[in-house]
């Protein structure tokens, strides 16, 4: 069908409620950087600084004492750190999933959604970064990992995967950036003609770059977006395909896997759905924005939830098949002891001393999204808001799996160990979160957190056959909403 | 022309001879040359710099001082410490700062001597060795690479000290010396005088007690050693009325029996009889000859992880199992008299093991040997000498000599003569306590302690540390390391070698025989003049012994036929009825050295504290080893403190499980438990052990009976370095028996599969130039960790601590692994030394994102700490898992952890370290580098005396240290180099060789001799990988 068939001819509403104008839409997004902040937000924002401020006091002790006072042991030299840098990644990628590929597709629907999960991209990404960063022994020299001409004359060795982490990470926090800004343009606009003190006059007059809103400035807008976007999609897979080289191009059975990119992307974008989700219900309660991310937007993000969690599934379903279908005992110690635990005890009956983490990572990540068949659970707030925590929950253990599980037990059992977090880890991880939330409560608070102009193209007004097909349609005015 | 100024001869006084460099200089006109100058730097040189006057602006004079300012600031933040340098005046002989200097010294083991060559790094020893010439071709025990540690003990004495109400307070060495003098000038007739002592076989000590023995006749001399050798000098004494010291010499025995004698641990000339074991062990092909090792005893030992027969049994049962062993001799044809022989029916031992241990033994008259450990009763002991006599095998492969430790006559029991002091100490009014704790180790029921605390008596004590006798005693003086004072030993063959000190007295201590000279009136008290007046060696002489670290013509003098009294020995045996075996309410007891600490003498030593115990894996710790069923029938848990009951005493302590424990039987290490020896052993760092001395009594020294166990409720953290006990099926320790290997000769890169497809890429040429390799021969290696400490010493490899073991965070360069394989009760050990592989093919330097490991074209994985930034890809992707990480500063972790002491690191922790290698800070990765700074000394050795390197120039720690010889190291480019063929036999194999690693360590398959009547240990290639 093409673009130009009225949507009612092809059985689909409109995205935002009937009668919704654009001026509505002005309204409540810009009202929330302009209008005092909900107590829901002081509160959350309070935690977030709390949270911060835990994670200063663990990273300049980290600094100070060195990383042993992280559980990282021999033979498990990476543990959480690395967990929790391929898990806040994961998460970023359903912004660039949502805000790239969703627009090439011409998803009207992610309109709602996009400037969110951009954000979230940005601020994940450094999450993300600050593991990397802090785990290395002495993170005084971490600069030797870029090509800096040096009189030192040393040069980084391009065949390590970490380097190829480093330009990865680096390549998509700056797209990131850039794409989630140029989006914010007019929106940044719109704020700025709103302002009525000078000051927000000048910060947001600034920021929107003097946009002006021409059809010349719309024009070109339009194209550079979709050039963005362009550059965007592949970085959707490759960010996380490099991440996931890592550990695929390493000889730790466990690891040295070649469906490690494509699973880790669709594990990416679960768990960026999954946290997308999390947070959209949480602001959509806090700001009152039900008009705006409608049941219907949470249906769509629950259904593409359940289709990433199959592909995840399927993931780990081949890795085992293929484990026993190499006949290599040390991929089968893996598998089925490490991770299965009954399938293979060890010589005194025990199964793997971590053996509790993959059922997690099952439940959570494979089990919990099968609700999502049901239409019931796509549009129940509290079971997709419990499901999709059990999301987030399961993605970090998927990550520690791989990679706790693969390291505690490798190829010489005298040199197997296992693996105790300590506070600081827990502190660290947690802190992240901090940073997290600050980061983003402040966007919520004085960036408009969705796209004005885009939501506006939804718009029953912005069809440009509207008048000559359009007709009332009482059908839709008196669907029911369904209950929240 | 140079920019130099030109030189002006001005001035030059009448009649001085002018100078000149050229003939145009002399010559030419002044004026001439001011303007060439003038034309070079116009306006003259210092005009830049000089101005007739000051043009320097407000603004100039502000960037001026601010910068001055600023630069002030900046060299006041670096720190210089203020030192007096003090070049040397007279620059000593023979040493060039940076190169290091060894020198030949000799350490005491029981009645034996270990050659000892130590490394001095500008006066620093740094690491000891063994002697090539007087010891064993270099190797040495895990405590001669441990004495560096002990030298340089933050925690030993520093001075003297007297008692004031109880308490120890500082004193000098001046009112000690006077009190030594004064001391022995008032004693008369040496009424009052009572020595205690240590064994020693230092003929300066024996011939300084026999000289206070001549002038206070009635003195009287006391000699206690906690662990000793009197069971054996006492059964030698029954047997040929001699206490003669027996010498097995294992290269001769094709099958050896040995009754809880563990020679390649514990027992007394380890290293002489690792050195000639090994050799036995290390097949060439499947036609080489090899030995056969039984082993009989009830805890296990690394000498029963050797044995290809091995019995577990109660120690008490020995004594019968000999009896009926000789019973079945007889049978066999051996002319065995009928007094020895014992009923057959022994409780734990099958028909098999005495009828056909028997028929081996009586087939290779005169290649085999009997030989007991010290736990045995005399009686043992004398049996076992006539039945190797009986056996023909006195002379052949086992030699007896005079004891080194004095005359016949003077040689008695330590707890007797522990017991004869407390018991005799009525008017006594000195007593000298050289070297010996007792109150710690002495026997529970010999209450030293009381003797001290007599009214009028001075107690004068000798020792390393203010420990607890020190505590007790009204004088403390600090004893001498080894390694910094004069002295001399013989060695069981008679050898003697003169022990020269390497520094001097870091704080001024004492060695035994200083003190002794005070009391013996010698002219002079210091240690040298000492041991030259009793070598008394002409001077070329006496620097040739210094020199070769032994006196020549010394050798043999001391060997000796040992004639058994049958009837003697007959008389002595009648006791060794089986007994009652030990049961759930009569536990046996067996107290053994423990490998490090050994009586508790090293218990400050943090090496030895965190040597992974060979055979359980404990380190920071000692445990109560029980076996498997004696575990699980009381109801313990692994760690689970029980108390063991023996008249009246009691001990508390965790117990451990150890596959092939005998039943019902605990084995205790001795030596821990310290509470007086310094801060790392007394527990403060965590761990520290128990002391079991408590349960020890006179007459339940070596072995306990009638013990009683009570389960206590709590349970206790027992650290291990390596917690998987098997290999899960895997084909990395491959072992084969020796059928097994004559069918099959490459039964091991059978098993281990090297890949034909080469990698992806152009591999690297390795044909030219020197290719370094090593191997590790695993039917040599008895896991004895000589190895560990070596390379510990040689590296600078840090210690972490029991809390951080825990973590799986220790730092061995090498590391023992050590699987049990087969039955849970009568397990097979197998034991592999497991270092940096040095792949071709290493994963580790394609991982590593700041190129901070590389491959050296010789072959080896080198790192670069300066580079290394710490994020552990290469050891995650390391199959052998061998990288360690410095997860802290480790050097000073345990010492500001716990602080040790104050601000800074004492100096003398400092100087252990060897110069040669970094000392690795916090946050970079190490790991084994085939010591490439011995590589990078023997290359540059052959450079400058311009000759190609040799085979066998080049001895990595390791190697040096390992008495078997296991460890070889080499070129692999040398096609006559030992390591190129050993890395050519037969059973070579790698480890891990499926992932293409192409590792250039080699490991040759352990071949297992086991009597096939007798069954054997289940090998681990029986089983395949689980499916």
């Amino acid at each position: 069908m093409s673009d130009a068939t009225p949507i009612k001819a092809i059985g689909e509403t409109y995205l935002l409620p009937e009668g919704t104008t654009a001026h509505d839409l002005t309204e409540l997004i810009s009202g929330v950087t302009e209008n005092k902040a909900p107590r829901g937000w002081w509160v959350l924002f309070t935690l977030a600084l709390l949270l911060l401020g835990l994670m200063t006091v663990c990273i300049a002790y980290v600094l100070y004492m060195g990383i042993g006072v992280w559980g990282n042991n021999s033979p498990v030299f990476w543990a959480w750190d690395i967990t929790n840098f391929v898990w806040w990644i994961g998460i970023g990628h359903a912004g660039t999933l949502i805000s790239a590929i969703l627009y090439l597709f011409r998803q009207k629907w992610r309109t709602s959604i996009n400037r969110f999960a951009e954000a979230m991209t940005v601020f994940a990404v450094l999450c993300a970064g600050l593991f990397p960063a802090l785990h290395t022994g002495r993170p005084w020299f971490d600069y030797y990992l870029f090509p800096i001409p040096n009189q030192m004359a040393m040069w980084p060795n391009f065949k390590s995967p970490l380097m190829w982490d480093v330009f990865a990470v680096s390549t998509y926090l700056t797209i990131s950036v850039i794409f989630w800004y140029v989006g914010l343009i007019p929106d940044l606009a719109t704020v700025r003609d709103r302002s009525r003190s000078l000051l927000r006059k000048r910060i947001y007059g600034f920021l929107a770059l003097g946009w002006r809103g021409s059809h010349r400035g719309w024009q070109h807008y339009e194209r550079a977006y979709l050039i963005f976007a362009g550059i965007s999609t592949p970085l959707v897979l490759s960010v996380h395909s490099v991440v996931s080289m890592d550990f695929a191009t390493s000889v730790l059975p466990g690891w040295h896997t070649t469906i490690f990119p494509p699973y880790f992307v669709a594990g990416a974008v679960f768990s960026g759905f999954g946290l997308v989700l999390t947070l959209m219900l949480v602001v959509r309660s806090v700001f009152g924005m039900h008009s705006i991310v409608s049941i219907r937007h949470l249906d769509l993000m629950n259904k593409f939830l359940l289709a990433t969690s199959m592909m995840v599934a399927y993931s780990y379903a081949m890795e085992f098949f293929i484990a026993w279908y190499s006949g290599d005992p040390y991929e089968w110690w893996v598998f089925y002891h490490a991770r299965v635990g009954w399938a293979q005890p060890d010589h005194l009956g025990n199964w793997g001393p971590l053996w509790w983490s993959w059922y997690w990572m099952v439940t959570c990540n494979c089990l919990v999204p099968q609700v999502f068949w049901f239409k019931r659970a796509r549009t129940s707030v509290p079971i997709m808001m419990v499901a999709s925590i059990f999301v987030n929950i399961g993605m970090w253990f998927e990550r520690f799996v791989i990679i706790v599980g693969a390291l505690h037990q490798d190829f010489l059992p005298s040199a197997w160990g296992t693996f105790h977090p300590t506070w600081i880890d827990v502190g660290v991880y947690l802190g992240t979160f901090g940073l997290f939330l600050t980061l983003f409560l402040l966007f919520v608070r004085w960036i408009p957190m969705f796209g004005i102009a885009e939501l506006k193209g939804t718009l029953p007004g912005a069809h440009p056959d509207l008048h000559h097909h359009e007709e009332p349609s009482p059908a839709l005015a008196a669907e029911p909403s369904p209950a929240e | 022309m140079s920019r130099r100024k030109p030189y002006e001869i001005e001035h030059v006084p009448e009649g001085a001879p002018v100078m000149w460099r050229s003939l145009e200089e002399k010559y030419e006109d002044p004026e001439a040359r001011r303007k060439r100058a003038e034309a070079e730097h116009v306006g003259g040189f210092m005009q830049g710099l000089i101005a007739s006057k000051a043009t320097v602006s407000r603004r100039g004079f502000l960037q001026i001082t601010g910068v001055a300012a600023a630069a002030v600031g900046a060299a006041g933040c670096i720190r210089r410490p203020v030192d007096n340098i003090l070049p040397y005046a007279r620059a000593p002989e023979q040493i060039i700062p940076g190169i290091p200097l060894h020198f030949a010294t000799v350490t005491q083991r029981g009645g034996d001597a270990l050659g000892l060559l130590v490394t001095s790094h500008d006066g620093r020893p740094t690491k000891v060795e063994g002697n090539p010439i007087a010891g064993f071709g270099g190797a040495t025990d895990v405590r001669a690479q441990m004495l560096v540690w002990d030298l340089y003990d933050p925690h030993r004495s520093k001075r003297p000290a007297r008692s004031n109400g109880g308490k120890l307070v500082d004193a000098s060495y001046d009112e000690v010396d006077t009190l030594l003098s004064k001391t022995a000038a008032g004693l008369g007739d040496g009424a009052g005088l009572r020595i205690l002592t240590r064994s020693t076989n230092s003929p300066s000590e024996l011939r300084l007690r026999k000289a206070i023995q001549k002038r206070f006749p009635k003195s009287r001399l006391y000699v206690y050693e906690s662990v000793n050798d009197d069971n054996a000098l006492e059964g030698m004494r029954i047997a040929s009325g001699r206490p003669l010291a027996a010498i097995v010499d294992f290269s001769r025995a094709k099958v050896v029996l040995s009754l809880d004698a563990d020679f390649l641990g514990t027992e007394t000339s380890s290293v002489r009889a690792g050195h000639s074991f090994g050799r036995t062990r290390a097949i060439e092909s499947p036609d080489g000859p090899i030995s056969r090792l039984y082993m009989v005893e009830p805890g296990h030992s690394i000498t029963g992880a050797m044995a290809d027969n091995r019995l577990r049994l109660p120690g008490s049962q020995i004594g019968p199992y000999l009896r009926a062993l000789a019973a079945a001799l007889a049978e066999q044809g051996v002319s065995v008299p009928a007094g020895y022989a014992g009923t057959k029916a022994v409780p734990g031992v099958s028909d098999k093991w005495v009828t056909e241990v028997a028929r081996d033994l009586a087939a290779h008259r005169g290649a085999s040997v009997i030989t007991a450990g010290r736990n045995q009763p005399p009686a043992v002991h004398a049996l076992v000498a006539a039945l190797n006599a009986a056996l023909g095998n006195e002379l052949r492969t086992v030699f007896y000599a005079g004891s080194t430790q004095g005359d016949d006559g003077d040689l008695k029991p330590s707890v007797a003569s522990l017991r004869a002091f407390a018991d005799e100490i009525d008017g006594a009014s000195t007593v000298l306590i050289l070297g010996c704790n007792p109150i710690y180790d002495a026997p529970a029921d010999v209450d030293v302690g009381k003797v001290l605390a007599r009214e009028g008596l001075t107690s004068i004590h000798l020792a390393s540390h203010r420990d607890a006798t020190s505590e007790r005693c009204s004088w403390h003086i600090p004893l001498a390391n080894e390694l910094e004072t004069w002295g001399d030993q013989r060695a069981f063959d008679g050898r003697v070698a003169v022990q020269q000190p390497l520094i001097a007295p870091l704080f001024g201590a004492k060695s035994a025989i200083e003190v002794l000279a005070v009391f013996a009136d010698e002219p002079t008290a210091s240690g040298h003049d000492i041991v030259r007046r009793t070598l008394d060696l002409p001077d070329a002489r006496w620097r040739s012994s210094l020199h070769s670290g032994q006196v020549n013509g010394t050798l043999l003098t001391l060997l000796a036929r040992a004639p058994v009294d049958e009837g003697a020995v007959a008389k002595a045996v009648a006791s060794l009825e089986p007994a009652a075996p030990p049961s759930k309410d009569n536990l046996e007891v067996a107290f053994v050295p423990d490998p490090a600490l050994w009586d508790g003498r090293h218990a400050n030593n943090v090496w030895g504290l965190e040597l992974p115990d060979p055979m359980t894996k404990i380190v920071w710790d000692n445990a109560a080893l029980i076996s498997y069923k004696t575990r699980n029938a009381l109801g313990l848990k692994n760690g689970q403190r029980v108390r063991l009951t023996r008249a009246g005493k009691t001990v508390e302590i965790p117990v451990w499980a150890v596959p092939g424990h005998a039943d019902w039987c605990v084995t205790l290490n001795l030596g821990w438990g310290r509470k007086d020896c310094g801060r790392y052993g007394d527990g403060t760092v965590g761990g520290g052990g128990f002391d079991v001395q408590p349960l020890r009594t006179s007459d339940a020294f070596y072995t306990a009976t009638g013990v009683k166990i009570e389960t206590l409720p709590t349970l206790y953290n027992l650290v291990q370095t390596q917690t998987h006990d098997t290999m899960e099926g895997r084909p990395i320790v491959i072992d084969a028996t020796l059928d097994e290997y004559k069918k099959q000769p490459d039964f091991a890169s059978y098993r281990s599969v090297v890949p034909t497809n080469g990698p992806l890429w152009q591999e690297v040429d390795y044909s030219k130039g020197h290719q370094w390799g090593m191997v590790f021969d695993l039917s040599a290696c008895s896991g004895c960790s000589a190895c560990v400490i070596a390379c510990q010493a040689e590296n600078n490899v840090p210690t972490v601590g029991k809390d951080e073991v825990d973590r799986g965070r220790e730092m061995f360069w090498i590391r023992l692994d050590r699987y049990f394989v087969g039955d849970d009760e009568d397990p097979g050990v197998s034991l592999q030394p497991m270092a940096c592989q040095q792949c071709e093919e290493a994963p580790c330097e394609n991982v590593c994102p700041v190129n901070a490991t590389t491959h050296s074209p010789e072959g080896l994985n080198d790192m670069a700490y300066n580079r290394c930034v710490g994020t552990r890809y290469c050891a995650n992707n390391c199959p052998y898992k061998v990288r360690r990480f410095n997860y802290y500063d480790w050097q000073a972790f345990l010492d500001d952890k716990w602080k040790m002491y104050g601000e800074a690191i004492p100096e003398t922790r400092k100087m252990q370290y060897n110069p040669n290698v970094t000392v690795r800070m916090r946050g970079v990765m190490e790991k084994c580098t085939y010591c490439v700074q011995r590589i990078q000394e023997a290359k540059i050795g052959a450079l400058r005396e311009h000759r190609p390197l040799k085979d066998g120039d080049i001895v990595t720690a390791c190697q040096a240290a390992c008495p078997t010889q296991a460890i070889t190291f080499g070129d692999l480019n040398d096609k006559d180099a030992r390591v190129t063929k050993l890395a050519m036999r037969d059973r070579r194999y790698k480890v891990m060789p499926h992932l293409g690693t192409q590792p250039r360590t080699t490991f040759l398959g352990r071949i297992r001799n086991p009597n096939p009547a007798l069954g054997q240990h289940s090998a681990p290639h029986g089983e395949e990988a689980h499916g």
